[in-house]
């Protein structure tokens, strides 16, 4: 599905030069549950930008199927990054002035669905994350728990190949942070291919694949028995 | 999509809702100002176009040129002039002259006044006023004719329907109605500068004593009174036709006497459509003041849209999770420009709806202010919308540019990262500091404008306006016959002090000036130009003016009397006429001191003597605009308009009961005008008093505007930095430190636009008293005071969020975000 060769990201200030990744190789399959480990400043939130087309790495190459897309400008990155990518953020990343309903529907909204289709899935993405009954609320009436579902309903309807999940459970308690990864899991059956970044063992144990950063650079790649 | 993005915007717009008013009201303030002087600009400059010959018709001005004189322009020509044009110039294709009569007739059983104007019978095919009834081509085609506007027939005869209908005048004499036209729009010459409701044709005969001196006029080349208009064949240059002026009006005029030979005398074509806004003898609206409209309009304006940009701005620079987010989910860029562009547009729609609100409750008042009457026609929907559109759309426009462009240019990984420090401080501080330039400078203006307005008004006259009387009316067959009856009949009336008449009272804006010299005095050397005024025994006494040397005019001399016509005789028998000097002329005329003066001899027009019998204090005949003219008082009785009675200080009600009696009584046919002198006085600082009214109010508004602006930013800053106060909190920081910090950011700007506005204002209100002879000075306490209040008003307002915030405890701030 994906495969990032030789891939380095610096960051420039006028003072100093941070190398966030440095020669980074990976290769991720279709249908992977890749969890992306590692302590802070590790530049685990650099990789997951890059891969999710947020950000342009400053050398290496990164395949996205067939196509090279590390030299890519925005408007062709945007353009990929829609049909393919779904997001979900530590902090939800909801629009306030949206409700429950009309944030997941936005996500379709930038694809040219007719109206009545974008409803009915819109429908069937909150019903699918449990969240159906309060699809008229505003995100600042809802509990940490529930946006977060909101935010996975609102990653899936436009039905992307890839999940990028950047710290979904960090702003969770356990018992919530637990359902979040009962349904990227069931994401993940369905054959999406998920790649997250996390802090949590318990948590990174749900994907089949762990790689471990440091100073930008993978040190370790664990695969877990099916 | 589109729905998506209104729906955003409308509860971004609820959400917040304090700057949503704080922006809304204050640009919906700003677009109606403009508004309201965009449309009185309108007005002003689309006088007269809708005629549909306006292009080809001029009026004709007299022009006078000579060396060291500003030169002279005249509305008023001979009466002889207009034929002559039409005649001897093969490009007219018709002339109309305008000459304008006060008639009297009764109304209601009492004498009342009206003007007419006696015009050539094509009046009305040049003039497109529509008849409501009559033909335009025949209706004045003959004397004994009169056309007249709806309001006037419906006046006198209470209906429109009013051909064949006859006005019957005091005289005897009886005009026959053969049309009625629609009242005259608001913008055209003819409601404004000349005015006109009734019209008749020239050789109209009204036997009231006034005929035989106007068909006098017919070969009187140096009696300038008549308006001349041309029609220019089509395709006629009217440039072309300047170089013949001189030699055809030196054909018929005789040459001045004793005239120097470097005076050049022509004529000039002033297009129809621009003679409002090319006011000549100062009367319609000046460029000068147009632009003044112009200027204040786009600074008031300006302040409001800076306020809408700088809250727009620093508002939507918190939405830049919500660009990430949609930018996260596919947004190209043109989209979310549209979205900020739409919900810009959006609220600026709404101000724009407010302000033609605003518009509708306030332009009677500000027409009230300015003191002119515009049509209802122009007040219409479609107008309000062309004056308010542009700068709706444009606000809109630039309002949501900046957002649009600035927070979608970066990739979303940057604005996901967090709150952003709200970008583009420097520039809106940039914008605060010329906000407060510019109603600095406002403020500068109205207290200078209103301190000059109180300085002229309370300026000394040379006279005593108060106390006095005056009746207007005289100069007619009957009044000027009973000038000395009236006069004596006043004197006996118990609390009248003196009596005496004359042509005009100061502030009358007369102008009747004359060439004088000395004897002797080389040919070469320029005459003198000085106000004359007509005057008759008694009226400088009445008047108040303190006498210095010599004598005034006596009834005990009766050679004291002259008349305009025995002036201009020059008979040679060589009596010299008595006249009475002001010091200014006394000076002029370098005749040493008031007493030297009496008795010597001044030359008027160049050869007809004048002996000095008298000098008396100066006068201000205009207003504090200029300084003492130098006049000379000549006693003349065929000049006579106005009686000047000066009451004692015990006079009271049925003093002036008496006074209206005795005129009623000796002048039956003659309509009794009554005022107070020192009332007629304040009108001419009226306009002054008006336009330092208006400009209080809008640097009210200006004020008011910028300080909503700055309430919004101010809001806007104490919640951005809300988590840094709760740090500096935590770190030691008192209340009062952070009152400190956050009043101090917004000083700045106002502090540098007082460094700003200080010289500026100088500069203009230099300039602006410069056109004033008596004038206040420039005072700097003034400009610091302005700067004082301007931060006073500035701290008041930042300072109720500063506390707010910093009295909050230090954990609630850090836990926000």
């Amino acid at each position: 599905m994906l495969k990032l060769v030789d891939l380095t990201k610096v960051y420039r200030t006028e003072e100093v030069e941070t190398t966030a990744l440095n020669q980074v190789n990976i290769h991720i399959k279709q249908g992977e549950f890749v969890a992306i480990m590692g302590p802070s400043g590790c530049g685990k939130s650099s990789l997951l930008n890059i891969v999710g087309m947020l950000d342009n790495p400053s050398s290496g190459q990164y395949w996205f199927g067939d196509e090279e897309v590390a030299g890519y400008g925005e408007r062709r990155l945007a353009d990929i990054r829609k049909k393919n990518i779904g997001f979900i953020f530590q902090s939800f990343n909801l629009i306030d002035e949206l409700t429950v309903f009309e944030n997941v529907e936005l996500a379709l909204l930038y694809h040219d669905i007719p109206s009545r289709e974008r409803k009915e899935r819109v429908k069937e993405a909150l019903a699918k994350v449990n969240i159906a009954h309060r699809e008229s609320h505003l995100p600042q009436q809802l509990s940490g728990g529930q946006q977060q579902r909101v935010a996975i309903a609102r990653a899936v309807v436009s039905r992307p190949r890839m999940l990028l999940a950047d710290e979904p459970t960090g702003n969770l308690d356990s018992a919530n942070g637990e359902e979040v990864m009962n349904m990227l899991t069931e994401l993940n059956g369905e054959g999406t291919t998920i790649v997250m970044v996390t802090h949590s063992m318990p948590h990174a144990q749900y994907a089949r694949r762990i790689i471990n950063l440091f100073d930008g650079q993978v040190v370790a790649e664990n695969l877990r028995a099916a | 999509m589109l729905l998506n993005y209104l729906r955003v915007a409308l509860r971004v717009l609820v959400r917040q809702r304090l700057y949503t008013v704080l922006n809304g009201v204050g640009l919906a303030l700003g677009i109606a100002t403009a508004a309201m002087m965009g449309l009185f600009v309108w007005h002003e400059t689309h006088f007269d176009g809708f005629h549909g010959q306006a292009g080809r018709i001029f009026r004709v001005l007299q022009a006078r040129y000579q060396p060291a004189h500003a030169p002279s322009r005249m509305v008023v020509t001979s009466k002889p002039l207009g034929p002559t044009l039409a005649q001897d110039l093969p490009e007219v294709e018709t002339m109309v002259r305008v000459a304008r009569h006060f008639i009297v007739l009764r109304h209601q059983g009492t004498p009342v006044e009206d003007r007419i104007a006696l015009v050539d019978a094509p009046f009305f095919r040049l003039f497109d006023f529509p008849f409501l009834a009559g033909d335009p081509a025949t209706a004045l085609k003959d004397p004994g004719t009169v056309v007249m506007t709806e309001s006037q027939a419906r006046r006198y005869f209470g209906t429109s329907d009013a051909v064949g209908r006859t006005l019957m005048l005091t005289s005897g004499t009886g005009l026959t109605v053969t049309g009625v036209v629609r009242d005259l729009p608001s913008n055209t010459l003819f409601s404004r500068e000349l005015p006109l409701t009734l019209w008749t044709n020239i050789a109209t005969k009204f036997h009231d004593g006034w005929d035989p001196m106007f068909a006098d006029q017919d070969e009187k080349w140096r009696n300038d009174f008549i308006h001349t208009f041309v029609l220019l064949k089509p395709g006629v240059d009217p440039a072309t036709l300047a170089p013949r002026f001189p030699a055809l009006l030196a054909a018929h005029r005789q040459p001045m006497r004793a005239a120097t030979p470097d005076v050049v005398e022509t004529l000039e074509l002033q297009p129809l459509t621009a003679m409002h806004i090319d006011p000549i003898e100062g009367i319609g609206t000046s460029p000068a003041t147009l632009a003044a409209f112009v200027g204040v309009a786009a600074l008031v304006l300006g302040i409001a849209m800076v306020n809408f940009i700088n809250l727009s701005t620093a508002r939507s620079s918190l939405r830049a999770r919500e660009v990430a987010i949609r930018k996260t989910l596919g947004s190209r860029r043109g989209q979310l420009v549209g979205q900020f562009l739409l919900e810009s547009a959006l609220l600026a729609l709404a101000s724009g709806l407010l302000g033609l609100v605003l518009v509708e409750l306030a332009m009677p008042r500000f027409l009230g202010l300015l003191n002119v009457r515009v049509d209802g026609g122009f007040l219409s929907g479609g107008w309000l919308l062309v004056a308010v559109l542009p700068p709706v759309l444009a606000v809109g426009l630039l309002g949501g540019l900046y957002p649009a462009l600035v927070l979608s240019r970066p990739r979303p990984t940057s604005l996901l990262r967090g709150p952003q420090a709200a970008g583009g401080g420097r520039l809106r501080a940039a914008l605060v500091m010329l906000q407060f330039t510019a109603a600095i400078v406002l403020v500068i203006a109205t207290i200078v404008m209103g301190q000059q307005t109180r300085y002229a008004s309370t300026q000394d006259l040379g006279f005593r306006p108060e106390g006095a009387v005056v009746l207007r009316g005289l100069d007619r067959p009957a009044g000027l016959a009973g000038v000395q009856a009236l006069r004596d009949a006043l004197s006996r009336i118990p609390g009248v002090v003196s009596v005496g008449a004359a042509a005009n009272v100061p502030s009358d804006r007369s102008v009747w000036t004359n060439n004088y010299r000395l004897p002797g005095e080389a040919d070469s050397e320029p005459d003198l130009l000085f106000r004359t005024e007509p005057v008759d025994v008694g009226y400088l006494d009445a008047l108040g003016v303190p006498r210095l040397a010599g004598r005034l005019f006596d009834p005990d001399h009766p050679a004291d009397i002259t008349s305009r016509a025995g002036l201009r005789a020059g008979d040679g028998n060589r009596v010299a006429v008595p006249i009475v000097l002001s010091a200014a002329a006394v000076k002029r005329l370098g005749l040493g001191t008031a007493d030297q003066a009496v008795g010597r001899t001044v030359l008027y027009g160049g050869d007809e003597p004048l002996t000095v019998i008298g000098v008396v204090d100066d006068v201000q005949f205009d207003s504090a605009r200029s300084s003492f003219e130098p006049t000379i008082y000549m006693a003349m009785r065929d000049e006579l308009s106005i009686m000047l009675v000066r009451l004692a200080p015990n006079a009271d009600a049925a003093t002036l009961a008496a006074i209206d009696d005795t005129w009623r009584r000796l002048l039956p046919d003659l309509p009794l005008k009554r005022e107070f002198l020192d009332d007629h006085i304040r009108q001419v600082y009226e306009e002054e008093a008006r336009q330092s009214d208006l400009l209080a109010l809008f640097s009210g508004l200006a004020i008011l505007i910028a300080c909503l602006g700055l309430f919004g930013l101010a809001a806007f800053t104490a919640e951005r930095r809300t988590k840094e106060i709760g740090l500096r909190k935590v770190l030691g920081a008192t209340v009062a430190d952070i009152v400190r910090l956050l009043v101090w950011q917004f000083s700045k700007p106002v502090l540098m636009a007082n460094l700003v506005a200080w010289p500026l204002a100088w500069v203009v209100m230099g300039r602006w008293l410069g056109g004033f002879a008596y004038r206040v000075q420039l005072d700097p306490l003034i400009f610091a005071l302005a700067g004082l209040s301007a931060l006073l008003i500035a701290w008041a307002t930042v300072a109720g969020h500063a506390a707010r915030v910093a009295a909050a405890k230090p954990v609630t701030a850090l836990r926000y975000e």
